[in-house]
């Protein structure tokens, strides 16, 4: 009992926070990191009463949940079906109903941050007298968590063969696909979800700052702060990206490629990857920014994302470690916005980039140290 | 020629291959040695696909002061070729003569003469393994290349296939002086006129003459 407790916690739980850390960095900034902390109780008690009272904001809010809801059951249903994890087939020896507690037990894991964050709500609620708010939070929230644990259980028991999750296909395209997008179109197939949530919470964010703050005077750092964190929700996309490089395009290293090329078709991987962003944000033109600054924006998109890239290519990083470097970098770059610094770190930051690129590129190999041969 | 300098090739604290110094002019040669013996590793030095310590040369350009000129002149083709499957043949036979400033007509000839053609436009996830060995062959076939290392390429092929690819192999040695790195477990039913063998076998190479 135990020790399925913590095979579980272990390969399911676990992974699943330290993949998705950029992503609740962004969201622990959003949350937390944008009013001082004396205000922090009451601009979270306003916000839930805000939603709470609203209908409309409650129903974004309940979808918001039911995103996380798809982005849980995505992780956890794609962790079951590795071959790696094939191991995991033994649970179905239990009854049903006991695979269902134990998915339960890693769904509740997961699922934590909102769980935990709807349970206040519904005491504000409740102390508020708004109980049909109340309710439907509860009920919603018992829902998702339902449908999820049932779409765990499904996939150990059919090893997937019944799960629908965004499994639509694009049409066959009639170009041809450039090398540099490789990488995108293994993301709309193998990656879709996490793909479209990851864009659709930017996307919701990025509205929310350019509805909710109106700034004083015209000044691009709020902007640049916003694009920081939109950038570091993407962490974990430039991870898959990287992985792909390195298990299916190795065939691209034997091909005369000059490496100034390779970096600048890597760029603009990354330009292409933030375009929606780029597009978007004209709406909070001219008021959040004037386009001398919007350079600065794409300057932005096009090196963070090429930096966490590159890093990636000086050793086989565990998990822990690149995100120690994104947690570092986006602390060091946050004070650099502030200070209005940003375009020369950033200038530093590719140039670094490029160093680590070009010295590593053909260097890198998986790390052999514990096997004692080739994997 | 290719000229190998102090080659050494370590997968951790494993040594995998260990060449001194080594000098291969141009010909064609049958690769041999035993499962895991490193012959696979030799030809993805050459190519470029793993890093090593040491130096490779060819024809005196060194393969890490001048990579893109280097590989310009060297294509491979793995025992087990792995491509994204939402790739289709018509997007790597345009990366790989488009990197190799050549036209398509040659590689759409070749997969015509190994009867993949009508998939051309079809993703490489529909192909059975044969196929996209053959696809891979054709690519390695693409360019004006001085060497090409063909990691055992009559594994999965029809016995149709293997002859046709064994031709092309004699045509481009004799018209073209095009040489060859080739490891094969088994015999090919078109003679091939090898220069001569390279045994790989206890992580070190040894050259023979035939």
């Amino acid at each position: 009992m135990k020790n399925k407790a913590m095979i579980l916690q272990k390969v399911l739980v676990n992974y699943f926070y330290r993949m998705n850390a950029g992503f609740f960095a962004f969201f622990f900034f959003v949350l937390f990191g944008v009013v001082k902390g004396g205000q922090l109780i009451n601009y979270h008690l306003s916000l839930m009463q805000a939603f709470l009272g609203s209908g409309i904001l409650l129903s974004i809010v309940i979808g918001i949940w039911g995103l996380y809801t798809l982005k849980c059951a995505n992780y956890i249903i794609r962790r079951l079906l590795e071959p790696q994890q094939l191991f995991l087939s033994t649970l179905n020896q239990l009854s049903t109903n006991k695979i269902r507690g134990w998915m339960l037990f890693i769904h509740v894991q997961v699922y934590a941050p909102v769980w935990i964050y709807a349970c206040i709500a519904i005491g504000v609620a409740i102390h508020n007298g708004l109980y049909q708010s109340a309710f439907i939070i509860l009920i919603a929230n018992s829902a998702f968590m339902a449908l999820a644990v049932e779409w765990y259980t499904s996939c150990l028991r059919n090893h997937g063969s019944k799960i629908i999750l965004m499994q639509w296909e694009l049409p066959k395209v009639p170009f041809i696909k450039l090398a540099f997008s490789y990488p995108l179109w293994h993301l709309w197939k193998e990656r879709k979800q996490m793909m479209v949530l990851t864009k659709l919470f930017t996307l919701v964010f990025l509205y929310g700052f350019i509805q909710l703050y109106e700034p004083y005077r015209p000044d691009q750092r709020p902007l640049l702060l916003c694009f920081l964190l939109i950038v570091a929700a993407h962490s974990t996309i430039i991870t898959q990206i990287r992985t792909f490089e390195y298990d299916s395009l190795l065939f691209m290293r034997s091909l005369p490629i000059s490496m100034p090329n390779r970096f600048l078709k890597m760029m603009l991987l990354y330009l292409i990857l933030f375009i929606p962003e780029l597009i978007y944000v004209w709406k909070a033109y001219p008021i959040h920014f004037s386009w001398i600054d919007y350079p600065q924006l794409v300057w932005m998109v096009l090196v963070i994302p090429s930096f966490f890239h590159s890093i990636q290519y000086t050793h086989q990083m565990k998990p822990e470690e690149y995100l120690n470097i994104v947690f570092v970098v986006m602390a060091v770059l946050f004070f650099m916005i502030i200070y209005s610094l940003t375009f020369w770190l950033l200038s530093l930051m590719i140039l670094l980039a490029y160093v680590f690129f070009h010295f590593h590129f053909f260097e890198f190999e998986k790390n052999y140290q514990n096997k004692g041969g080739k994997a | 020629m290719l000229q190998f300098k102090q080659v050494e090739k370590y997968y951790g604290k494993h040594l995998a291959l260990s060449i001194p110094t080594l000098d291969v002019q141009k010909g064609l040669y049958w690769v041999q040695g035993e499962n895991g013996s490193g012959k696979t590793t030799l030809l993805k030095m050459v190519a470029g696909l793993h890093p090593f310590k040491g130096e490779i040369y060819r024809d005196q350009i060194n393969i890490k002061k001048e990579r893109t000129l280097f590989l310009r002149g060297v294509n491979y083709a793995e025992a087990e070729p792995l491509y994204p499957t939402f790739l289709t043949a018509k997007d790597l036979v345009t990366l790989y003569c488009g990197t190799r400033k050549v036209a398509t007509t040659k590689a759409l000839e070749q997969l015509e003469q190994l009867h993949i053609s009508h998939a051309y436009q079809q993703e490489i996830g529909t192909y059975s393994s044969g196929m996209i060995k053959k696809l891979s062959l054709v690519l390695a076939f693409i360019g004006n290349p001085s060497w090409i290392m063909l990691d055992e390429p009559l594994i999965t092929m029809d016995v149709a296939a293997v002859d046709t690819v064994s031709n092309w192999i004699n045509q481009l040695v004799e018209q073209a002086q095009v040489s060859f790195l080739i490891t094969s477990h088994q015999l090919f039913q078109t003679p091939l006129n090898f220069t001569g063998n390279i045994q790989v076998a206890n992580q070190s190479l040894s050259y023979a003459e035939l």
